[in-house]
């Protein structure tokens, strides 16, 4: 029973051990928590084994590194190739019809008006503008999209 | 030993504050955090920092695009049928925080107020159009509901009326009305087919009888012109046989009537009909008419006695 950890004696491998129950964990119960928990244990053992600590230096260094650990990966995240490139397109709502060249199906009144784009009709804020019109979008908060004239295309 | 409690709760107070700190959102959802139940900001799909203690998670919004089914209503339209109606409705959150906090029950709302614009869109129309224009009275709902329900940040992308069920005997007087149609369609062809049928026959019969009165003139034309020829010949003949008459002698004529003569007495004599009259023949007649014959047979035979008929040669 000696080579349980203890408050006065923990080795390197222990948290090492640790450290592989937590990824466990994280995968098992996925939710971006445990694999940091785990990172500051992997390191934190790494640590150990070069130069051994006393155990309250270790819980200490340990809490320590999980903080580090969340703010360094969460950079280190963000940072990924490809990350939230392919995933921006989803779920955009409004967004994604920035760019395009919509209709305005009853006329934009004092700013607000509707236009069709695809099969649905858009509440859209903008320049006054007779029905029938085609207009761009060139923004969108909510279920508004803001539109503005296409320049040169009046006749 | 103190000292090791304090670290070990310090511990445990780091992995609960990275707990309440570290949320990742997944994909489709946002959240919405609340900075001492004010709402802060909305948290976006991927991992979120919030401040531990003081920001909290107050609602997850779900960002798809959701179905809503209409459950089936009464309505009545505006001739009084009374129409059984369900739907569906596509409607997607664009915006978390208004969908969370400026209504209550977001899906109940939704409903509602689809339910409610149903049977006031229905109930300005009659039934025909109700069956007819179905594409109308989802452009109508749409535009109604989807302006509804921007103020909640939400989207109505599509509603539609998916069964419109008239009552049974409805139906079966419109199957009725419909098979009253076909029908009168089909007696409408039948008296056409007739009345061409008739027309043509009486157009054939009377090409028949132009025809005929065609035929019958152009024979008696023809006949007209037979007759005209036969009297000619006739006429010919008289000629040729008075001229012969001129030139020869009378005697011959003679002739020719007492053999007509003769053959017609045997044709009464030899006739099987027992009627037959014979009439008292005067024999002075027959024999000039034999007398005739004698002569001519005396001219010819250049003036030599006969010999008597039935008389015995001599030798």
């Amino acid at each position: 029973m000696d080579w349980l950890p203890s408050l006065e004696r923990v080795q390197s491998w222990h948290w090492w051990v640790l450290g592989a129950l937590l990824l466990i964990l994280e995968v098992l119960a996925p939710g971006v928590f445990f694999v940091w928990l785990a990172l500051a244990a992997l390191v934190l053992g790494l640590i150990v084994f070069v130069l051994p600590l006393p155990v309250t230096v270790q819980l200490l260094l340990f809490a320590a590194l999980s903080v580090a650990a969340v703010l360094l990966g969460r950079r280190y995240v963000s940072r990924l190739p490809a990350s939230g490139n392919e995933g921006r397109a989803l779920n955009a709502g409004a967004h994604r019809l920035v760019g395009r060249t919509v209709l305005v199906t009853s006329p934009i009144v004092n700013g607000v008006g509707r236009v069709r784009a695809g099969d649905s009709d858009w509440r859209a804020t903008g320049p006054d503008t007779p029905a029938g019109a085609s207009v761009l979008v060139v923004g969108a908060e909510g279920t508004t999209l803001r539109v503005r004239e296409i320049s040169g295309s009046w006749t | 030993m103190g000292f090791t409690i304090v670290v070990v709760v310090l511990l445990l107070l780091v992995v609960v504050t990275l707990f309440a700190g570290v949320k990742s959102v997944p994909q489709g959802y946002e959240w919405t955090q609340e900075r001492f139940g004010k709402f802060q900001r909305t948290l976006k799909p991927g991992l979120n920092l919030i401040l531990p203690y003081v920001d909290r998670v107050g609602r997850k919004v779900n960002m798809m695009e959701q179905v809503l089914d209409v459950p089936s209503q009464e309505v009545i339209t505006k001739d009084n049928a009374l129409v059984t109606v369900d739907g569906v409705v596509f409607y997607q959150v664009l915006d978390a925080a208004k969908a969370s906090y400026e209504v209550r029950n977001l899906q109940q709302a939704t409903l509602n107020l689809t339910m409610t614009n149903i049977r006031t869109v229905m109930g300005s129309m009659d039934l025909d159009e109700l069956l007819s224009n179905r594409d109308q009275i989802n452009a109508r709902l749409l535009a109604v509901v989807d302006e509804a329900t921007e103020p909640w940040g939400v989207k109505a992308t599509r509603i539609e009326v998916k069964d419109i069920k008239p009552p049974a005997d409805l139906v079966a007087s419109m199957a009725r009305q419909m098979k009253a149609e076909r029908e009168k369609r089909a007696n409408i062809l039948d008296a056409e087919g007739f009345r061409q049928a008739a027309i043509l026959k009486a157009e054939g019969e009377k090409q028949a009888e132009i025809l005929n009165a065609e035929g019958r003139r152009q024979a008696a034309f023809l006949e007209a012109e037979a007759r005209e020829r036969s009297a000619q010949a006739e006429a010919a003949a008289t000629r040729m046989v008075s001229e012969a008459i001129a030139a020869g002698n009378v005697q011959a004529i003679n002739y020719f009537v007492a053999q007509r003569y003769v053959d017609a007495l045997r044709e009464i004599a030899s006739a099987p009909n027992q009627k037959t009259l014979i009439l008292p023949l005067e024999a002075t007649a027959m024999l000039g008419s034999l007398q005739g014959i004698a002569e001519v047979a005396r001219e010819a035979f250049g003036g030599r006695e006969p010999e008597l008929v039935g008389g015995r040669r001599r030798s």
